[in-house]
């Protein structure tokens, strides 16, 4: 099937009602979350989770995958409005978007900030398009060694852009491999680290942990410290950028998007990283860089879109490898799992279907959201104003349904709120949970590819190191390793990345 | 609260020492046929090994840290343990009264924690908000919710 007809077989799965219902839901959702400070992309799709069980899996995707990149468009809006990134990604957006709404510009940031996501998104989704057959194609030569390696290099790379502590981040990265292994071993049929528990013997589910560490912790922290929201009195008009204004972000939109797009791909990297760097180049290429910080539309141009295109672009690993690049790809791959679907290679031979139309259901979940975040941009701002004190009972509320919808079961509730308490716990010594949820993950891959090599090597390690593509992996991640004991690229990490980002 | 990292790091380390025995009685096999046991193992060695360095560092930390006042919020530590007794009773009872008498309760339990005035405009959004829940969650979506003793719902 030429790339064309995939295409079609993609945009005619996408349009089919449901899937437009699914994926308008998701958009909404998304742009909600993101303006919305508090709670990320991560913690909406754990709660949205369990909703999507009855749904078709098509459907189901399209929500989730609406639900990450809806973010992304709605983050923003907060950045200029309000100064409070809705999203990590959006923290740069604040530098020059908030300062342009300081000046009377808020429209014109706010139309460059969608029209920016809307090119970028569009741009990398053809690059998604192009790239994501070739690598399952090349994927399907990999052997157990090949993902095991791959699969080391995508922790090690979130370990390294981890800003806290190395060390306890490959901490947490641990702690997530044993939570996988809990419940009955899937090659010997042996029973482990369930300590009796009953409920245990299926494993600890992905929902209450997520639910526990992004949604209950959040609310914990939130009591701690409410953020206060203060909208900038402005009167938004000129949606629509002017001659000038496009002269002038034209550039660092193509840049971003070509940064976003490639940092997107990285195991580790994604929309945080690349709104980071795309201001970083542009600020360091610009003519005026002094007037970065002060309302220069480029400062909002360029990671806006950079951001777009890096969710657009992290789905390659994901459906062509069968690899989360990062913590949100990974609640999608627990939603592909949970209707019974794995991503990798064999997903674009097997279900070309739900391949072709995720990645459809984009292009036109990128069209709503223009719709979404243009037009009605004055109920997005209404949202914003929404008490703390409503709205955080209220995720509690959301969670304890989710959780307990899944298998009627007081026990996942209970874990959910010993996860909260654990997260809470684990933010005040500076333990992240991105770490943790991966490896949760990827944990019985992990497993399973390096018990098959080495019994393919007859017991050899060698044969992670002697295999080209496995080699090349494990060598990348030693560096990264290295780099990152000896202190080396420490300052350059900091100078990128804010804290909470990943 | 200065003990705190060195108490989470002893209890990562006292952690990592369990899954490893674990571990070695669910055998760990060899190298050339892994038990298992295997994989758990060596995530758990990562774990001990790091968990022990970070527990040296952050205790010398804290001995450091001796002299110096740290402000402690006890009252924002009182609203999360509230949030957690809470939560910890709702999940006991929740199958027992059944979801719509639980969650007005603990509805009003948050509400009072976040908001801790106006009684009455909070029982209010309680009962609105779990009613609403309820509607949309076990009749429109076919949830399935607990009906408890009281056989409360529709």
């Amino acid at each position: 099937m030429d790339l064309v007809h995939s295409v079609i077989l993609g945009f005619q799965a996408s349009l089919q009602p449901i899937n437009l219902l699914y994926c308008l839901i998701g958009v909404t959702i998304g742009t909600l979350t993101g303006v919305l400070p508090g709670i990320g992309p991560t913690g909406a799709m754990a709660l949205l989770l369990p909703a999507t069980f009855h749904a078709p899996p098509l459907a189901s995707i399209i929500m989730l995958a609406g639900i990450y990149y809806g973010s992304q468009y709605g983050g923003s809006t907060t950045s200029i409005l309000v100064n409070i990134p809705g999203e990590p990604s959006s923290i740069v957006t604040c530098f020059d978007g908030n300062q342009m709404a300081r000046q009377g510009r808020a429209g014109p940031a706010l139309g460059i900030s969608a029209f920016g996501s809307f090119i970028a998104g569009t741009i990398g989704l053809v690059g998604l398009m192009l790239l994501a057959r070739p690598l399952a194609n090349l994927a399907l030569s990999f052997g157990p060694p090949e993902f095991f390696s791959l699969m080391i290099m995508g922790l090690i790379i979130l370990v390294y852009l981890t800003q806290k502590s190395l060390t306890k981040a490959i901490c947490m990265g641990a702690l997530g491999l044993i939570l996988s292994y809990v419940g009955t071993d899937l090659i010997s049929g042996q029973i482990r680290y369930t300590f009796d528990i009953d409920p245990l013997l299926d494993g600890i589910g992905i929902v209450p942990i997520v639910m526990g560490l992004f949604g209950v912790t959040e609310v914990f922290e939130n009591l701690e410290e409410t953020v206060e929201t203060s909208l900038y009195q402005t009167h938004i008009k000129g949606l629509l950028p002017s001659r000038k204004d496009w002269a002038a972000s034209i550039w660092p939109i193509i840049r971003g998007t070509v940064i976003g797009f490639f940092l997107g791909i990285l195991p580790g990297g994604g929309a945080v990283l690349a709104s980071f760097v795309a201001y970083a180049v542009e600020k360091r290429i610009s003519k005026h860089p002094e007037q970065f910080g002060k309302g220069a539309i480029e400062g909002v141009a360029s990671p806006e879109s950079a951001n777009n295109a890096a969710s657009s672009s992290a789905f390659i690993p994901l459906l062509s490898l069968g690899i989360p690049p990062n913590v949100v790809m990974a609640m999608l791959f627990a939603g592909l799992m949970i209707h019974g679907i794995t991503p990798g290679p064999l997903l674009l031979q097997n279900r070309p279907d739900i391949f072709w139309g995720v990645i459809a259901s984009m292009y036109v979940g990128n069209v709503m959201l223009l719709v979404l975040n243009l037009p009605m941009i004055g109920i997005w701002v209404q949202i914003t104003k929404i008490p703390f004190r409503l709205l955080f009972p209220l995720i509690i509320l959301i969670c304890i349904i989710g959780v307990y919808s899944i298998s009627n079961s007081t026990f996942d509730l209970m874990v959910m709120i010993i996860f909260g308490v654990v997260g809470y716990i684990m933010k005040k010594c500076e333990y992240e949970p991105a770490p943790l949820i991966l490896a949760y993950v990827l944990g019985p891959k992990m497993e399973q590819a390096m018990r098959q090599s080495l019994i393919m090597s007859d017991g050899s390690f060698t044969i992670f190191i002697v295999r080209p593509i496995s080699g090349v992996c494990l060598a990348v991640a030693a560096f990264l390793l290295i780099t990152a004991v000896t202190g080396f690229s420490k300052k350059k990490r900091l100078a990128v990345l804010p804290d909470e980002t990943i | 609260m200065r003990w705190l990292k060195p108490v989470v790091s002893l209890f990562l380390v006292c952690f990592s020492l369990l899954v490893l025995i674990v571990s070695r009685q669910l055998g760990i096999g060899s190298v050339q046929s892994p038990g298992p046991g295997f994989m758990g193992f060596l995530a758990a060695a990562l774990l001990f090994t790091l968990a022990s360095i970070t527990l040296v560092k952050e205790s010398l930390a804290a001995v450091k840290e001796k002299g110096e006042a740290t402000a402690n919020n006890w009252g924002v530590l009182a609203k999360i343990l509230i949030l957690i007794a809470a939560l910890c009773c709702y999940t006991l009872v929740l199958e027992l009264l059944g979801y719509l008498v639980a969650t007005v309760i603990l509805m009003f339990v948050m509400l009072y924690v976040f908001n801790p005035k106006k009684v009455y405009w909070q029982l209010a959004v309680s009962f609105v908000i779990t009613t609403s829940s309820y509607l949309v969650f076990h009749t429109l979506l076919q949830v399935v919710l607990p009906a408890g003793i009281f056989r409360i719902g529709w």
